[in-house]
């Protein structure tokens, strides 16, 4: 077009494309800025993390001269008799099954906000004479994106009341296992 | 290039065009709907959100894994964190500064005391501004001026495995802030074992053959402030009298104490009501839980009875295990002097006028 002179001028469609790009340079400031700075996701992942931490600190408690409508996890711990599950399988252990249900308990106490979004595995790590052993022994789900671990040691030793026949043929005393929970939301 | 038109109508430069207005209105659109519809896009530049979960996870840390601290009344040291035991005052020249915390120990995280919790829930419903400077929320001690407020709940979950009535929750700690929230409240929820005190257990599966029972209490101290607990559990009988006796063997004629006043009896964590008119009968999963407050062992000048050795429980058929020896409360080898824990779910939640 001979007649008119537009050099100079941003049309509809530069504009879509402008604001795409400065979209896109925000989003990226903005993403590489939330690496250092706290913020309310990194609040919520704590928050589970704690839960489930309390989870455990919560359960361990020295059963000697003490009793509560839970077993401590020291307990469950030495009545698990190796089973490990699949994530097809029920819990087959009926002290890691009494576990369970426990701990979905507490987790679902809160009668005005029901905490029902939360899932965990729970997982053993020991060392016997055979090796490391990972065992998961608790399966409710696949972990999600955010998903907190928390861990807590259990030390068994050989007069230990209601000890399984697995710990007892195992024979590695003292023996330290470290109860590892997965937590995560639905 | 030459134009056939007017040199005056050929110059257009500096106007804005129409394609670039509508241009910028998209771009402006997108902008604007972008931070609306990602919500909390800019939610960590705040500063209020970063101090509010920090001072409310901090708040929380105190009360449940630390016993609390107590400095300054005449004759008991500092740094002792019984603090629920003396009266606590504001200034520090009359009472006890200190710092709440409803841990039983320093080295049990967790696990709360009752007393603790119950010393907690009288001061705050009472005094709550003295309640919130001991928790470190009224900021007029540090640097600043911020002041937080704060509501509390700590409900304790006592169904018991066997239970076929639901769930059973008793609340032990209920603060509200006198002033209502803004709408900018951060939550924080802990999850902690109650430690509610020590009970004899008397397992009555074994051997039972004696429509009595008595329990030796004579080796209590003088500084022994809590009630006396006996949970009585794999029974089949009815318990129907409850007294006191100044030796073994020696059923007294009728009970002084007042029911409801002196000692409560507890069927599965209720109250008994009508307990004084038909007893109650157990089953054997049931748990029956006979308290003795400590005032009923008491005269009102706080010392000690000094005839009351032994308390007196009696059946309408052979359902205890004990005969006439009688069970030391204290230092019984079989039936012991037990803890009883209850898991239990703190909630708090803390906010601030200065970040509205």
């Amino acid at each position: 077009m001979c007649s008119r002179n537009d050099k100079g001028q941003i049309y509809t469609m530069e504009g879509i494309t402008a604001s795409l790009i400065i979209l896109g340079v925000l989003l990226f400031i903005i993403e590489a800025n939330s690496l250092v700075v706290p913020q309310t996701e990194k609040v919520i992942d704590m928050k589970l993390g704690q839960v489930s931490n309390d989870v455990l600190t919560s359960l361990d408690w020295d059963s000697y001269d003490s009793w509560s409508t839970t077993g401590s996890l020291e307990s469950y711990v030495a009545g698990w008799n190796g089973h490990t599950v699949t994530y097809s399988s029920n819990i087959p252990d009926p002290d890691l099954a009494a576990l369970n249900a426990n701990i979905t308990a507490m987790l679902q106490q809160d009668e005005q906000y029901k905490q029902t979004d939360i899932q965990y595995n729970l997982e053993f790590f020991y060392i016997n004479g055979t090796g490391k052993h990972s065992d998961m022994v608790i399966i409710n789900g696949e972990p999600g994106d955010n998903s907190m671990v928390s861990t807590r040691l259990v030390t068994l030793n050989q007069n230990d009341i209601g000890l399984s026949p697995f710990w007892q043929g195992d024979d590695t005393f003292p023996q330290v296992v470290q109860v590892k929970m997965i937590c995560w939301h639905v | 290039m030459r134009s056939i038109f007017p040199e005056t109508l050929d110059n257009d430069r500096g106007q804005s065009s129409i394609d670039f207005i509508f241009g910028f209105g998209v771009f402006l659109l997108t902008f604007i709907f972008a931070i609306s519809f990602v919500t909390g896009l800019f939610t960590p530049f705040q500063p209020d959100a970063i101090d509010l979960s920090s001072v409310a996870y901090r708040t929380s840390a105190l009360l449940v894994e630390d016993p609390g601290w107590f400095i300054g009344v005449s004759g008991i040291p500092a740094g002792s964190p019984s603090w629920e035991t003396y009266p606590l005052n504001d200034t520090e020249a009359t009472g006890a500064g200190l710092r709440i915390g409803l841990a039983n120990n320093k080295s049990t995280p967790n696990m709360l005391s009752i007393d603790k919790i119950n010393a907690f829930n009288v001061l705050a419903n009472d005094n709550y501004s003295i309640a919130r400077d001991k928790m470190g929320l009224n900021g007029s001690i540090e640097s600043g001026s911020i002041q937080y407020d704060f509501n509390i709940t700590l409900v304790m979950n006592t169904t018991l495995p066997s239970s076929t009535n639901g769930v059973k929750n008793v609340t032990l700690l209920n603060v509200t802030s006198p002033s209502s929230h803004n709408n900018n409240v951060e939550l924080f929820e802990r999850k902690v074992m109650v430690d509610t005190g020590k009970q004899l257990f008397l397992n009555c599966s074994i051997s039972p053959d004696q429509n009595y029972q008595w329990i030796n209490i004579s080796n209590i101290t003088p500084d022994n402030y809590d009630n006396i607990t006996i949970r009585i559990y794999n029974a089949l009988g009815g318990v129907n009298k409850i007294g006191w006796s100044s030796a073994s063997g020696i059923i007294p004629p009728s009970s002084t104490w007042v029911y409801g006043d002196d000692y409560m009896v507890y069927l599965n964590g209720d109250p008994v009501y009508n307990f004084l008119t038909s007893g109650v009968n157990l089953n054997s999963s049931d748990i029956l839980e006979v308290v003795i407050h400590n005032s009923a062992l008491r005269d009102p000048s706080g010392n000690l009875y000094p005839n009351i050795k032994f308390i007196y429980l009696h059946a309408n058929s052979p359902m205890f295990p004990g005969g006439s020896y009688g069970i030391d409360y204290f230092n019984d080898q079989v039936y012991r002097l037990t803890d009883v824990y209850y898991p239990a779910t703190l909630r708090l939640e803390l906010w601030s006028y200065v970040f509205a």
